[in-house]
């Protein structure tokens, strides 16, 4: 994590009265948090077992508060875009502290379409090639059929990431039309290679986005403990997902999540 | 100079026809000798475009009044393709196929027993092979610039054409009989899936491989339509590559009865994307862009003006070749049973909600 992540949650937990008296501990794949309303370990490695050890544990679903996403499902909420009906995610990047296992990605995208929807995942049929890629096709309660191409590639690559909802009335999509990479808001050239800044946050400025996004998302939950009971039944069900994913790949079937 | 062939185009009804009007009138490689329409509707709007070609209302009575033709775009409805081909063998006619002679299997066999009892060529509309773009994203992969190639994912979605092209709308005339998707379902086959062959042929490219499962599955309608609009198709290669595709009709659309300006209501109409994954990286590849975009006429919408090489030049090309030194196309008709296959297979897994292994 940044040297600023600390200092940063610390300071907008106190300016926004989310929580008194807040230390912050980081380990491998979780930020633990110890305060006036409790203890708490937020992970994001979700191939990982964490102790049960006085924390509670919390998924930290930091794309929650990615303003992008958020803003995707508002179009829906706000009736921009109607009736969904299929999404397509594409999620291909290098590995990085948030991403270390395609088990991260899947929870990630599952979640994703899930809160973008607001459906429920119910069938999955997957296709993996060993640990570093996987199709997958994956249906909801209320018949959203979503496609995913979720993998990594190799370090220094550009990401390549996309989500697009269509409705009956029209899409909303995350990538612009005629483009195929991310695009940031800031470029320099200088000969031979381009630096690109995403400065998106001016609370947490000079921050990587998935870490201004995993202070975003703590300082939420925090704010009314009641979303961390959500938050764990989701994850309880996020497992579901991952498990009918890995059994479509065994046994080449549709496979309906439990629970 | 070159020999020119002499080139007819049958029934003028295909959502493709007007891109051969162009073709065959600028390549004097080709002399376009006559077209035939399907009716007289079909003839008026022929005669909008200002061509000075003969018109027939029978394609019979135009090979009839025409034995210099040496080919003949079939370009009719689905449903009409083996009667034109069974025509055009009678009179000894090479072929330009669209691109789905066929969904039904024996009746696809009967065309390729046709063509080769008579000897004829049967080139298969597959333009998207002489497109630069798709042609390098495809060389790159087999070249190894990417290591092995783990999985071929491809787009070809596009606003849906059946408000323009009717026929394309009903299962019969697109898909060649009524199917149902599936049991309780009130659609039929014939739809996007139908009108979209284009990425399970580069796929087969792509892999060097040929089919060992499909698995597909529809989504709610966009449209109130009989057919699948919206789809997704997973599954894997013989040689263990997998795949992605979305052949959907997701792109909205005004519904006008001639393709033109205004026709789309997103800003981009068509769309061919592959990503390729690959054990060293991944090619992303856009075969129809970047562009260049506008506002204004005729209904004030941002919009992509697109900027790409014609296929059809590349394709004509070749059909003009095969003709002069009697050689099977690259796409033959034998090659592209597969690819058709594998779409029948797509509906099959539909139907079942299994995936669908290939022989």
């Amino acid at each position: 994590m940044d040297s600023k992540f600390v200092p940063y949650l610390t300071e907008l937990a106190e300016k926004y009265s989310v929580a008194h008296g807040l230390a912050v501990e980081l380990e491998a794949g979780a930020v633990k948090i110890t305060c006036s309303k409790g203890a708490f370990r937020f992970f994001y490695d979700f191939a990982k077992t964490f102790p049960q050890d006085g924390y509670r544990n919390v998924p930290l679903y930091h794309w929650q508060l990615k303003r992008r996403y958020v803003e995707l499902r508002n179009i829906l909420d706000n009736g921009m875009v109607v009736h969904p009906l299929a999404m397509r995610i594409h999620h291909i990047v290098p590995r990085d502290i948030f991403t270390r296992s395609l088990k991260d990605i899947i929870v990630f995208e599952s979640n994703l379409a899930e809160f973008i929807t607001r459906q429920k995942i119910g069938k999955a049929f997957s296709s993996f090639s060993g640990e570093v890629y996987t199709n997958c096709i994956l249906s909801t309660d209320g018949n959203v059929k979503i496609s995913m191409e979720l993998g990594f590639s190799p370090d220094g690559s550009e990401p390549v990431l996309l989500h697009e909802i269509i409705g009956k009335n029209g899409l909303a999509c995350d990538v612009t039309v005629d483009t195929q990479t991310q695009q940031y808001p800031i470029y320099v050239f200088k000969g031979k290679e381009t630096q690109k800044y995403t400065d998106i946050d001016a609370e947490l400025y000079d921050m990587e986005n998935t870490q201004v996004d995993a202070i975003r998302f703590i300082l939420w939950a925090l704010t009314d403990t009641s979303r961390m009971d959500e938050l764990c039944e989701n994850y309880a069900h996020m497992e579901k997902v991952y498990e009918a994913v890995l059994a479509s790949d065994r046994s080449v079937r549709y496979t309906n999540v439990e629970g | 100079m070159m020999r020119q062939v002499n080139m007819a185009i049958s029934s003028l009804t295909h959502a493709h026809v007007r891109k051969y009007y162009a073709t065959l009138n600028d390549n004097a490689k080709l002399n376009w000798v006559a077209v035939s329409c399907a009716n007289e509707a079909v003839a008026e709007d022929f005669k909008l475009y200002g061509y000075d070609i003969p018109i027939y209302m029978s394609t019979e009575q135009m090979l009839k009044e025409h034995p210099e033709i040496d080919g003949v775009v079939i370009a009719s409805e689905n449903h009409q393709h083996f009667a034109d081909m069974e025509l055009c063998a009678k009179y000894g006619k090479h072929m330009l196929s669209m691109k789905i002679p066929t969904f039904d299997l024996e009746e696809y066999d009967r065309m390729i027993r046709l063509v080769e009892e008579k000897d004829l060529i049967c080139q298969v509309e597959l333009e998207m092979h002489y497109n630069p773009s798709c042609r390098r994203a495809i060389e790159l992969a087999r070249s190894g610039a990417i290591g092995d190639i783990v999985s071929f994912n491809a787009t070809n979605i596009t606003l849906s054409p059946v408000w323009a092209f009717p026929w394309q709308g009903v299962p019969e005339r697109s898909y060649g009989k009524r199917v149902p998707l599936r049991e309780g379902d009130s659609r039929f086959r014939g739809g996007a899936l139908s009108d979209h062959p284009h990425i399970f042929d580069m796929l087969r490219w792509c892999t060097g491989s040929d089919f060992d499962y499909v698995f597909a599955d529809v989504a709610d309608n966009i449209r109130d339509i009989e057919e699948e609009d919206v789809l997704y198709v997973t599954g894997q290669m013989k040689n263990g590559c997998k795949f992605l595709l979305d052949p959907s009709w997701s792109r909205l659309e005004e519904k006008i009865k001639r393709p033109g300006p205004g026709w789309e209501v997103l800003p981009k109409r068509m769309e061919v994307n592959f990503s390729i994954v690959g054990t060293e990286g991944v090619i992303q590849a856009d075969c129809f862009g970047p562009n260049v975009y506008f506002n204004g006429g005729p209904n004030n919408r941002y919009t992509v003006q697109y900027t790409y090489f014609d296929e059809w030049i590349g394709m004509m090309d070749e059909f003009h070749s095969c003709i002069l030194n009697h050689t099977q196309p690259k796409i033959n008709l034998q090659w592209h049973r597969k690819t058709i296959e594998a779409m029948v297979r797509c509906y099959d897994s539909i139907a079942s909600g299994e995936p669908v292994y290939i022989k």
